[in-house]
Order: C-alpha cells, then structure tokens, then sequence
C-alpha cells in the first residue's frame, strides 16, 4: 500500500442509508416517457430542489393561476422562435420534454411564493458577465436601471431567452449542449380586473451545464416586481 | 421490485437488457453505486457524492445504448462518467485538498519516539502529497487517481475517460514524476505496470 493509496482511504466515505434515494431518482427516469435530453432537475425541484439563477431581470406576468386550463401553451413564431405562456406551476417535466421535442433543452423550475434559490447552480457563460455591482441591482435609479438593462439585453443569455409576450425562446442563439435554465416564481400582486390570477416572475439564462439542483432560500424582495409587461393576449 | 444481482449476469448484459426494459439498469446502480460514492466522496467529499452518484447513473442510463458489450465490467464506463462531472466541480476540489493539507500537520502526536517519528513522517508525506494533488493539471489528476483508486489498467482508464492509451501513460507519468519531485525523491507510488 503506497501513500496515495493510504490517503485515499483516508478521504473515502461509506456509501449512506440516504444513497437509496439516488437509485429511486434513477427508477423514476428510467420508468418515465423515453427522455430525450438531459432532464435532471424537474422533479427534484418538486421534492423541495428547484433551479436557476440567473442574469435576467424578474419581469412581471400575471397570469390565471389553478384555472382548468392547460399548464402552459407553446407556440412556434415564424422567425423559429417558441413562445411559453405558463398558466399554471404544474409539469414542468411535460414542458422540459416539449421543448426538447423542438430542439431545446430546458431546465424548468417552478418556485413558490418567496422562494428563490440562493446557489448558483450551473456554470455562467463567458457572454453573460455584464459586470453588474449589487448596488446597481437594487438601484431604484432609472437611469442605473436602464443602463443595465441595456447590457443585459446585449447578454447571450438574453438574446436566447426573452420576456417578451410571457416568454420568447430563441433556438438559434443556443449553441449545442447548452441548456435554457428558467426559474418561475410566484409573486404577489393584488388581483385587479385588468390583472386577474397571481402574477408570476421569471429568470432565464443559458449554461453548458452541469445544472445542480436548486438550494431553496427565503427571497425577501419576492414582492418587487421589475419591468411588468401587459398581461399575455391582454 | 426484484433485481437480479447475481454475478453470473455480468454488466454488459444488463445494459442490454435494460434496452427494452430501461428499469433493470437499477441492478447496474445495486452493483456499483457504492464503489461510485467512494470515488466520489474521496475527490469531493460527501456533500456532493451522493448527488453525483445519481448523476452518473442518470446519464449512463441515457447513453447505455451506446455502450459496448464487448467489456463485460461497466465500472470502468461508470468511473469515467464520474471523473468527467467531477471535473465540473474540480475547484471544490482543489479547496478540499486544500483544507485537509492544512489540518494535517496539527494532529496531535503522543507515543514512544520512535511511533512519534513514525508518524510525523507519516504526517508530512500526507500534507505534501495533498499539496501535489492541487498542484497537477486537471487531466493529470483525473488519471493518476482514478487509476491509483481503481487499479484498472491503462486501456480501460483510456475508455473510461475517452482518451488515447498513449495518452494515459504519457498523464501519468507526469503526474507521478510531479508527486514524487514534491515528496522530494521519494517514491509514493507503485509503479507496478498495469498495461
């Protein structure tokens, strides 16, 4: 037994009671619709992990939360680009397995009201740092505000995941074994006529992966809301 | 849900088998999830291996139907998936050495002096040799420990981790010439050829 052998034992650990868990993760995938990219982290987000942090700003969409509708609608636009109405936080793996049925692997989470991750999850793209301070990300300032949305939009990530109408995803701004990592979360708005439902927000951004799953934290400015856009087809 | 572990089946038949029935790939985890978290959790420690466990198998479940069934043992396969997702976390890493290298040398040491002599070498070859291992390039790394941890033989480290034989050795001869010059001329390693 040489040194590094010695040292390797060293540094081991026994396998936990908790291991079972990673196999049941495994049975689930392999007992689940044949996948065609690389899911992992939907259901986990379920269980209490969820996703993404990400350069984009919260962009305010009410919408009709726990109606009979559908989760969400997609729809292709004719410059290739997909557009993601969320009606409803449910089956984010049925909407992962969509996108990736028109090319694009989707990491999709669904957070609750206040919640928001507090890790970083995947490795940032090169193109995506714009340099932000804290300061300018919590100036109420118009001018700061606007100057860095103007960077943000300059943003890789940007370019492949819009808030436009709900959300716009541009597959040809995203390179192969890149993944669209959204964060959905709920966000408190008084329901009003012209805004019915809960309003919802939501970061995007792309990474070469590998995506871990979400740290759920307590968000305390869940209530501010960012750029609102008008409410989708309203 | 019943699986079939015994060894008469070999690896690579279960992955076939699991074509049709992606479920049975489970026996591949009964077999070699452990093995996996120990690799794992050596390099990263155990925050992170039992994620990483579930990772692997998540990904060798998406690829088996690439796998070839002329190599009966899988765990090469699986010990290569894990490598490459370890080198996407290789600063945790690298600040893990780091850490264990600095809380070496402060254990305590009591006993006749000869044990005490024993042991403080003992000590000081650990803390250089967790310095070495932050020192190596990551490709070197990779190769030095999964075949220092595995004793698998050049070409299924190759296969493992997707590179030419040529290139293995080349890895770990550097890699071992690095850790020994840092141990100042001694030699830690086995240099029994595997290949």
């Amino acid at each position: 037994m040489d040194d590094l052998k010695t040292l390797i034992k060293e540094l081991e650990h026994e396998p936990p009671r908790s291991l079972a868990r990673q196999r049941l993760r495994l049975v689930r995938e392999a007992t689940a619709p044949p996948p065609r990219f690389g899911r992992r982290t939907g259901r986990w987000l379920a269980m209490g992990a969820a996703v993404a942090a990400a350069v984009a700003v919260g962009v305010a969409v009410p919408s009709l939360l726990g109606s009979a509708e559908p989760a969400y609608a997609l729809t292709k636009n004719q410059d290739g680009s997909i557009n993601l109405k969320i009606y409803d936080f449910r089956d984010p793996e049925h909407l992962e397995k969509e996108l990736a049925d028109w090319g694009v692997r989707a990491d999709i989470t669904y957070l609750p009201l206040g919640k928001r991750c507090g890790n970083n999850r995947a490795p940032f793209l090169k193109g995506d740092h714009f340099g932000a301070t804290r300061e300018e990300l919590s100036s109420n300032d118009a001018a700061t505000q606007a100057r860095l949305r103007q960077r943000l939009q300059k943003s890789i990530s940007y370019q492949a995941i819009r808030p436009q109408d709900g959300i716009t995803i541009y597959p040809r701004h995203i390179q192969p074994g890149q993944i669209a990592m959204i964060e959905v979360s709920e966000n408190p708005v008084t329901p009003t006529v012209e805004r019915p439902g809960v309003a919802w927000q939501f970061s995007g951004r792309l990474t070469t992966g590998p995506v871990e799953p979400c740290e759920v934290v307590a968000d305390p400015s869940a209530g501010d809301i960012g750029d609102a856009t008008p409410p989708p087809g309203g | 849900m019943v699986t079939d572990t015994s060894p008469a089946v070999v690896d690579s038949e279960i992955i076939a088998g699991s074509l049709d029935d992606p479920e049975k790939f489970a026996a591949l985890f009964d077999r070699h999830a452990a093995t996996l978290y120990r690799y794992i959790s050596f390099r990263l420690g155990p925050e992170l291996a039992e994620d990483l466990v579930g990772e692997t198998f998540l990904i060798a479940l998406r690829r088996r139907d690439a796998y070839d069934s002329f190599y009966r043992d899988a765990r090469p396969w699986l010990l290569g998936i894990a490598t490459r997702l370890i080198t996407g976390h290789r600063r945790t890493e690298v600040s893990r050495y780091r850490a264990l290298e600095r809380q070496s040398p402060a254990r305590p040491v009591e006993g006749p002096e000869e044990a005490i002599t024993r042991e403080l070498t003992a000590q000081g070859s650990r803390t250089v040799l967790l310095n070495a291992l932050t020192l190596l390039s990551r490709g070197d790394r990779d190769v030095l420990l999964l075949v220092a941890w595995s004793d698998m033989t050049y070409e299924e480290a190759a296969r493992a981790l997707g590179i030419p034989v040529g290139t293995v050795k080349s890895r770990l001869n550097r890699a071992r010439r690095k850790v020994r010059h840092t141990l100042g001329g001694v030699n830690p390693l086995e240099e029994n050829d595997h290949g």
